[in-house]
């Protein structure tokens, strides 16, 4: 097959491109100065989330009439490409069907407003902070700093939690105690951990649960109110806390065992040493 | 009463320690900046020699001064005054004592100069309103005075006059009622220190009340001396939710 590959690279083809570079380059440029200088005049109140939608909406309508503009300096007639579009779109629908739902799924996602970016959330086993909310997926930072895409259709049809949503969280505890333990007391030194850490809310109450008969000891939750920033460091401090005092006082927490008879409820097991 | 409030020169080089009650806070300057040493630093009866060495150094220049200065917690307080009734058409005023906490500026009193501001009580933290749209406080606990001269003012603490004004038609029983300090004012009266009068009206459990701040003749004196100004000085006279009434969280829970 023999290609002139003179006739193409005529003076007329070489102005063209070149024109189309620098629209395509000029363009680009104006729909990222626009972004940019809308970005810098929205109120500073307004969420992340809501001044990414805006800067997107710009980005992809600036794209869409760069876009525009070179097909008609390509002078290429869209006429049959829209009288194809039926065919077309039948056959990009069927090729892209899961980009399309992620799309739809993500228009969804973000009229719900279930969470936005900066928030801390739970999908399945992964947590992390929304780091980003895009077109086809959101992507979460994790605590140990890693980047995590998800679907914007995987994120529409999985239960998720969002764990910042509200200014302040209840942290819960499961605490185990032996069966031989004073109760009253065990809640006793429960509320008063709570009480004395300054970080621990004072209202809403701590709320102290008898939970359980538990195989090794009786279970108890301890669910102390907190601000979501102060999180983990409540949770390292009452855990020392609690296990101080359960130290001081002789309070045993167990471990898993398991108590066998031989046959008669006091007796203990025979044990015969052999010399 | 608090010798140590007030402006003060120091000579690169010089330490000071600034004592009162179990408040100490150690200070060193040095050429061109000042070393903190913060009351957690201090051991028991080592208030004479302290170790700098644990203190936190700022770079400030080559200004001498520096200005100890008291100041209203940085959140507001919630009162809890669950044995407080009002009637209809009834005013009550009680005192209450705020701790205080201590602002270390140099140079000159300006937001840009302050060095450090350190509570001279940690105060417990709480929660104004609903879990899901409340706001952050500090809690003060439910003592109360009826009369001034009934207090006996601990040290680092102010004293807040509250007035409530029941402008409805039912009993008000006063649960939680916080105490916007960021509004406030301190002054001092003789050797006490005194916030800005609380003046509340409130209209009904589901109206929104108003709180105004202000300067009271009666508690302040004819010409108290104002030794801070609020942190946010935009209004005097805010409507917002002033009172808030305890629901069980837990009912539909158990």
């Amino acid at each position: 097959m023999n290609f002139d590959w003179s006739e193409f690279f005529t003076f007329a083809t070489l102005t063209k491109t070149i024109r189309i570079l620098i629209i395509l380059a000029v363009g680009i440029a104006i729909t990222y100065t626009i972004a940019y200088l809308v970005k810098k005049v929205l109120p500073v109140k307004w969420s992340r989330q809501r001044k990414m939608i805006i800067n997107r909406v710009i980005q992809y309508t600036g794209f869409v009439i760069v876009f525009l503009i070179i097909i008609s300096e390509l002078e290429i007639n869209l006429a049959p490409i829209f009288g194809a579009a039926g065919i077309i779109g039948l056959v990009v629908g069927v090729a892209s069907q899961t980009s399309i739902g992620n799309i739809i799924s993500g228009f969804f996602l973000i009229s719900e407003k279930s969470f936005e970016i900066g928030d801390v959330i739970r999908l399945g086993d992964k947590t992390g902070t929304v780091f980003s909310i895009d077109l086809l997926s959101i992507k979460i930072r994790t605590f140990d700093n890693l980047l995590i895409r998800l679907p914007n259709q995987m994120v529409i049809s999985t239960e998720l939690i969002n764990l910042t949503r509200f200014p302040i969280r209840r942290m819960d505890i499961l605490i185990s105690v032996a069966y031989k333990e004073d109760l009253g007391k065990v809640k006793r030194i429960l509320d008063q951990i709570a009480r004395q850490n300054p970080q621990c809310l004072d209202e809403p109450v701590p709320v102290i649960i008898f939970q359980n008969f538990g195989t090794s000891g009786i279970e108890i939750l301890l669910g102390i109110w907190v601000e979501k920033s102060n999180f983990l460091t409540v949770k390292n401090t009452v855990f020392q806390e609690i296990k101080q005092a359960f130290d001081q006082e002789g309070i045993e927490i167990p471990f898993p065992h398991v108590s066998l008879y031989a046959g008669e409820n006091t007796q203990p097991i025979p044990v015969l040493v052999k010399k | 009463m608090y010798p140590f409030f007030g402006k003060y020169q120091m000579m690169p080089g010089e330490t000071r320690i600034f004592s009162s009650g179990n408040f100490s806070l150690g200070v060193k300057r040095e050429k061109e900046g000042w070393i903190l040493l913060y009351p957690d630093c201090f051991r028991e009866g080592e208030n004479t020699n302290p170790n700098f060495s644990l203190g936190e150094y700022f770079q400030t220049g080559k200004s001498n001064s520096l200005i100890l200065s008291p100041a209203l917690p940085v959140k507001p307080l919630v009162f809890k005054g669950s044995q407080l009734h009002v009637s209809p058409t009834q005013k009550l005023t009680f005192f209450l004592t705020i701790p205080i906490t201590i602002q270390v500026y140099f140079s000159k009193i300006l937001p840009e100069n302050l060095l450090k501001e350190l509570p001279a009580k940690r105060l417990s933290d709480t929660w104004f309103g609903e879990a899901f749209d409340g706001e952050p406080a500090f809690s003060l606990g439910s003592e109360f005075f009826r009369k001034m001269d009934q207090l006996e003012i601990p040290s680092f603490h102010a004293v807040c006059p509250v007035t409530i004004f029941n402008n409805s038609s039912i009993l008000l029983e006063v649960e939680r009622l916080i105490i916007r300090v960021e509004n406030m004012a301190i002054y001092r009266k003789e050797e006490k220190l005194i916030s800005s009068q609380v003046a509340i009206e409130y209209k009904g459990k589901e109206v929104i009340s108003s709180a105004s701040f202000n300067y009271s003749k009666i508690h302040h004196g004819e010409k108290a001396e104002i030794v801070t100004r609020p942190r946010i000085e935009a209004s005097t006279n805010l409507l917002k939710i002033n009172f808030h009434f305890i629901k069980n969280l837990y009912r539909q829970e158990l």
